[in-house]
């Protein structure tokens, strides 16, 4: 049975498997090797990908997209007429389960084991999601694999090359940076960061403000009132983007109140329209070195992922910086499932005892740190970091706490995330109070355990010192994510459910 | 004879069965191989030819847009640009349907009197396939 890698990303998603000795996009039932990740509800039915984005202006109030910014969000993703609420994981696991459905059409076989990726610096609650979308598409994930990760891989295949790649990824919704070191067959990230709102989404917006505005300027409406003018304009502004990619100049056209609008545009515009957004990327860049400790010299090769680097600025900007060329050879917008495939037929043939055709071994490292609340010598409550940011995962790390009081009855235990002492900058991912046996003394030692695991989900446990005793485990079910038991609903609910 | 004439007739349906399933098995690898050939006649298009058609195809929407001199020369120009794509195996689709999401993209939407919801109102850009990929949909403003 094929096992299949999944790009799910904010604006389009692609399927890959490997059959041969290199790893192939499936083809959606379009005949398309992207599939838009847009749901639109056509009377209650819903309809993904393609022709779902086709239809996206007629039903404005009924389609839904970039769901992955609201992933480990708590609300609804969209509400439907009778008032049905549905959660960014049920909007996820629609468009899992025709990226399922038509991969397995190609394949003449039925998919159910997938790997999906995430952005690195995903935090646990949004890997979680992920995970439960894929669940409650009906699928089996065998794993989630961070999309740079993915990215090195593909890239790596093509050249069986050792060295330090830094992978520049600029898609739809998200924007990261990783630097990792490749060893034949071995990834291990070194630093990893990068911007959740940040993405060829925000080019169409400042796109869409230019455009808007001159319409005014024409006499014309302020399109962007209405949902159904900003829909329009969206989707004129996305593709005059792409134009202006192999084109010096474009127009844009949008309709409103009956009259047809016309504003062209250069590439030179749109590149000073949009110049912070690319000075921001520059900035993570350099910040990602830094913490990965290296200068240019040091990097070996470039990658630029994502659909947004096809934007001459993109490679123009990297070079400069770079003073070298980034590489090509891959679809910028295919890499990531390329390598989530190869690391599916790795995962796959690992659970079935066989051997992988591409075997690759994957480290990842946690984007954030991990630790708990504790008094300092001032007596002073702080975060205290258990396990670091840039940790190679799977880790586990220990830290040894004491009471302070004698026959201390309890204590308040704290899962937080952030790098900072200072708790103002720190969530608190779990908070919960630990019973403690009686006669304890004074100063009695308190282990904590914490454990990342390969997904880069969270476990903590709090042991006694002196017996080893548990104290308890920590599930880290945090308030944004699903229970057990609502995922359990939603798969039923979806089992039947036809996706058109 | 009628016990040797029934083993005949056994090892002839044995035999017509045997052929029969070959015939199935031979069908299933012509079948199997014409799709791969079309998969890979289908990538070659997509890398080779479809940069140049969408080019082509932008031309055309250039000179759909025209209103200035010469507007005669530049339609017959249009028109042999688009039998050359006919002639390519590239057709146009249909635009007088009322909305095909299949083939079309709503570009926009609008409610208009007279016009039942679903009717395409205006065309923006032609819409191409080949061989029933639509590798372009025609752009089109929909009635609401
Ligand atoms: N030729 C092009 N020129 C400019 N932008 C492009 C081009 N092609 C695609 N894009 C942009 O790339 C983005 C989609 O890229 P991609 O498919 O890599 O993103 P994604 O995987 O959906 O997002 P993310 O990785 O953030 O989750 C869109 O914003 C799209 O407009
Ligand atoms: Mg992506």
């Amino acid at each position: 049975m094929g096992v299949i890698g999944i790009d799910l990303g904010t604006t389009y998603s692609a399927t890959a498997i490997v059959r041969g000795p290199s790893p192939e996009i499936l083809e959606n039932r379009e005949g398309e090797r992207l599939t838009p990740s847009v749901v639109v509800f056509e009377n209650g039915t819903p309809l993904v990908g393609v022709e779902a984005k086709r239809l996206a202006a007629v039903l404005p109030d009924d389609c839904v997209e970039f769901v992955k910014r609201k992933m480990g969000e708590p609300g609804a993703a969209y509400v439907d007429a009778d008032g049905k609420e549905y959660r960014p994981e049920e909007v996820s696991a629609l468009v899992l389960k025709r990226l399922a459905a038509d991969a397995s059409m190609q394949l003449g076989e039925e998919v159910r084991d997938v790997v999906v990726t995430v952005p690195a610096y995903f935090d646990d609650a949004r890997r979680t999601a992920t995970k439960d979308a894929g669940e409650i598409a009906g699928l089996n994930v065998l794993g989630l694999i961070n999309e740079p990760t993915a990215a090195g891989i593909a890239y790596g295949l093509n050249k069986q090359q050792s060295g330090v790649f830094l992978v520049y990824d600029l898609g739809g919704g998200t924007f990261d940076v990783t630097i990792m070191r490749v060893t034949g067959t071995e990834f291990d990230i070194m630093a990893t960061g990068g911007d959740r709102n940040l993405g060829g989404f925000d080019f169409d917006n400042l796109l869409m403000g230019h455009v808007a505005t001159r319409i005014r300027d024409q006499g014309g409406p302020e399109v962007r009132e209405s949902d159904k003018g900003e829909a329009e304009l969206r989707a004129q502004c996305e593709q005059a983007k792409r134009r202006l990619t192999s084109m010096p100049q474009t127009i844009v056209r949008v309709s409103a109140e009956g009259a047809t609008f016309q504003v062209p545009v250069t590439r030179a515009e749109f590149e000073e329209l949009t110049a912070s957004l690319l000075a921001r990327t520059e900035v993570t860049v350099d910040e990602v070195m830094e913490n990965a400790g290296v200068d240019w010299d040091k990097i070996d090769r470039i990658l630029l992922v994502g659909g947004s680097t096809r934007m001459p600025m993109v490679s123009a900007m990297v070079q400069r910086m770079s003073g070298r060329m980034p590489d090509i050879g891959i679809n910028p917008d295919e890499a990531v499932a390329l390598g989530a495939a190869v690391y599916a037929d790795t995962l796959g043939a690992a659970a079935g005892g066989a051997i992988a055709r591409i075997p690759v071994a994957v480290s990842d490292v946690t984007s954030q740190s991990l630790g708990t609340i504790a008094l300092n010598e001032r007596n002073i409550a702080q975060n205290s970091i258990i396990i670091p940011a840039n940790s190679k995962i799977p880790v586990k790390r220990e830290k040894s706490y004491y009471t302070v009081q004698p026959g201390q009855r309890a204590v308040d235990f704290e899962l937080t995330e952030g790098d900072d002492e200072d708790l103002r900058y720190v969530t608190v991912l779990k908070s919960t109070e630990l019973l403690l046996p009686p006669g304890l003394p004074d100063e009695a030692e308190i282990r904590v355990v914490m454990a990342y695991d390969i997904d880069g989900v969270v476990h903590a446990e709090v042991f006694l010192g002196a017996t080893g005793q548990s104290l308890g485990a920590v599930e880290l079910q945090r308030d944004n994510n699903l229970g057990a038991h609502a995922v359990e609903q939603m798969r039923n609910a979806m089992r039947d459910l036809e996706i058109l | 004879m009628s016990e040797e004439l029934s083993e005949k007739l056994d090892v002839l349906t044995d035999l017509f069965k045997r052929r029969l399933s070959d015939d199935l098995d031979k069908r299933k690898l012509l079948e199997e191989q014409a799709r791969r050939i079309q998969q890979a006649e289908g990538a070659l298009f997509r890398d080779l030819q479809l940069p140049l058609v969408l080019g082509v195809a932008a031309v055309i929407d250039r000179i759909d847009r025209h209103e200035g001199e010469e507007r005669e020369f530049a339609l017959a120009i249009r028109d042999e640009l688009l039998e050359l794509l006919a002639v390519n195996g590239i057709r146009e689709v249909p635009t007088d349907t009322g909305f095909d999401r299949a083939t079309h993209e709503a570009a926009a939407a609008r409610a208009e009197e007279g016009s039942e919801p679903g009717t395409v109102l205006e065309v923006w850009n032609r819409g191409y396939a080949r061989h029933g990929w639509v590798f372009r949909p025609a752009r089109v403003v929909v009635a609401l």
